[in-house]
């Protein structure tokens, strides 16, 4: 009993003496990785890489390198979060301008293509798209069966009951981009919500351009905007044939919108009229 | 946290107790520990055992952690951890070994393995290391009955169906007639512990389902 105690005692200060030299003479944690962890406590710790990192602790290490990245690769989950930004502000010692970094989705599709047959199966995008993808006239359209209605967490999504096209509401979307990733036919973008004039056509295949007309109002790539701009704001993209806007240069003049003879281009504050159009 | 500041120090070890038994049951709701959940579970005897181990090893690991968390460094704490637990294994293997061989034979391998259990572990981080020892003796009885609990619960089943009877130290309790003499022996075999356990985790998860709605 004596022996087995004295045993125990002298196995466990061994151990305490190794790890004391361990911490003595192992170098130290590097100051980088510190303050890596009291940044990482202010994020939502979730991990779902929607920053474009790794994980959190991976978007921490490089906030600690550059507070830049906040701006770039913006956490969405953070700027919804008042509590969460302002102790992220705090540890990194910087005012984040909100309005800036918020994003709005915009479904970058108006309908009018018609369709190829009727469609009675279940009333899901997803399944709509994998049937003879889709059962309308454009490959690049909105189904209208509201995928994305389910997922928004705001409510801020409806259908067009004429156009049959779901619209984002810009007031009541918080940039979340959960309707992105559920959308099969990848038309919905986010663009940040200082965004003047948004474009709202998908059609990037450029091997028929008259088959863009197989919809009412597709862009058919006639350059009217590119030329009716009075600020250089719109790039011509061959690749896609249509239209690109440097968001820097624009002014929101309208020129473009009255010069598009499709309507395809709108004020980002005017998407929330087509709800009811 | 504001809320738990505002209750008296009676009142939050009380809390603490209870939570490890239901709210934070290791078992069936952190799904922690499912080594020895699987493993010693063939039987309600194994099943009392491991128990007892284990809440004497999470006790005495809580009480000591809690006791140095000021002066262990950030760096070197799962190391000191380590040490802690590793010596109160030793002392229950060894009392276990001299005292109660049968007990010791049976739970074999399974008994030194408390040193990684990692509800033992878990706690020393994420409550011990944290809290003062009053609340940390509350929250090695809590986790540790409910951990004896879930074992008990998993092990009735298995040895009920696998034997067909139900017997503690020996002492026979009840045998079903026909079950006894046939019994189901797949449940005595480490299938039947995976069977029970993903069982009765999917019952308490419907359960917490239910009482969400």
């Amino acid at each position: 009993m004596l022996w087995t105690i004295l045993i125990l005692t002298a196995v466990g200060l061994v151990c305490a003496v190794l790890i004391t030299l361990t911490y003595r003479f192992l170098p130290k944690e590097p100051e980088s990785l510190k303050k890596a962890e009291a940044i990482n406590a202010n994020l939502p710790g979730m991990n779902c890489g929607a920053c474009g990192y790794p994980g959190c602790f991976a978007y921490a290490q490089a906030l600690s390198a550059d507070k830049k990245v906040f701006f770039s690769n913006t956490c969405a989950t953070v700027l919804q979060d008042e509590d969460m930004l302002a102790g992220l502000e705090s540890a990194l010692d910087m005012k984040v301008d909100k309005s800036a970094l918020n994003k709005k989705a915009v479904v970058a599709c108006s309908g009018n293509c018609g369709n190829v047959g009727s469609y009675t199966g279940v009333g899901s995008c997803k399944t709509a798209s994998k049937l003879l993808s889709g059962f309308k006239r454009c490959p690049y359209s909105c189904l209208g069966l509201g995928d994305c209605i389910k997922v928004c967490p705001s409510n801020a999504i409806r259908i067009n009951i004429r156009t049959k096209v779901a619209v984002v509401d810009p007031d009541r979307c918080t940039g979340c981009g959960l309707c992105v990733a559920e959308c099969p036919r990848n038309i919905i973008s986010l663009v940040p919500a200082d965004t003047k004039v948004v474009f709202l056509c998908s059609y990037k295949d450029i091997r028929d351009i008259p088959g863009r007309e197989k919809c009412e109002s597709g862009c058919i790539g006639c350059r009217k905007c590119y030329k009716a701009c009075p600020n250089e704001a719109i790039i011509w993209n061959r690749e896609t044939a249509m239209p690109e806007f440097d968001q820097d240069k624009c002014t929101g003049c309208g020129e473009c919108i009255a010069a598009c003879p499709h309507g395809k281009i709108m004020l980002l504050s005017d998407v929330a009229k087509k709800i009811k159009e | 946290m504001s809320q738990l500041k505002e209750i008296s120090p009676g009142k939050k070890f009380w809390v603490e107790f209870v939570k490890g038994i239901v709210v934070t049951n290791p078992v069936f709701v952190l799904v922690l520990g499912l080594c020895p959940a699987l493993a010693v579970t063939s039987s309600i005897d194994n099943a009392l055992g491991m128990g007892a181990g284990v809440i004497f090893v999470l006790l005495c690991s809580n009480i000591i952690i809690s006791l140095i968390r000021k002066i262990t460094p950030d760096m070197v704490r799962i190391p000191v951890f380590i040490v802690v637990i590793a010596t109160f294994v030793t002392i229950l293997s060894l009392v276990f070994e001299a005292y109660i061989p049968p007990l010791y034979e049976s739970l074999g391998i399974y008994l030194a393995l408390i040193v990684v259990n990692c509800i033992i572990l878990g706690r020393a981080e994420a409550f011990a290391q944290k809290n003062p020892v009053l609340y940390s003796i509350a929250d090695a009885f809590g986790i540790g009955i409910g951990f004896t609990v879930s074992l008990l619960l998993v092990s009735l089943f298995r040895e009920i169906l696998g034997t067909g009877s139900l017997s503690i130290f020996g002492f026979t309790l009840f045998s079903i007639p026909v079950l006894s003499e046939t019994p189901m022996a797949f449940f005595i075999m480490p299938p039947g512990a995976f069977l029970v356990l993903g069982l009765l985790l999917a019952l308490f998860r419907w359960l917490g389902v239910l009482k969400n709605e």
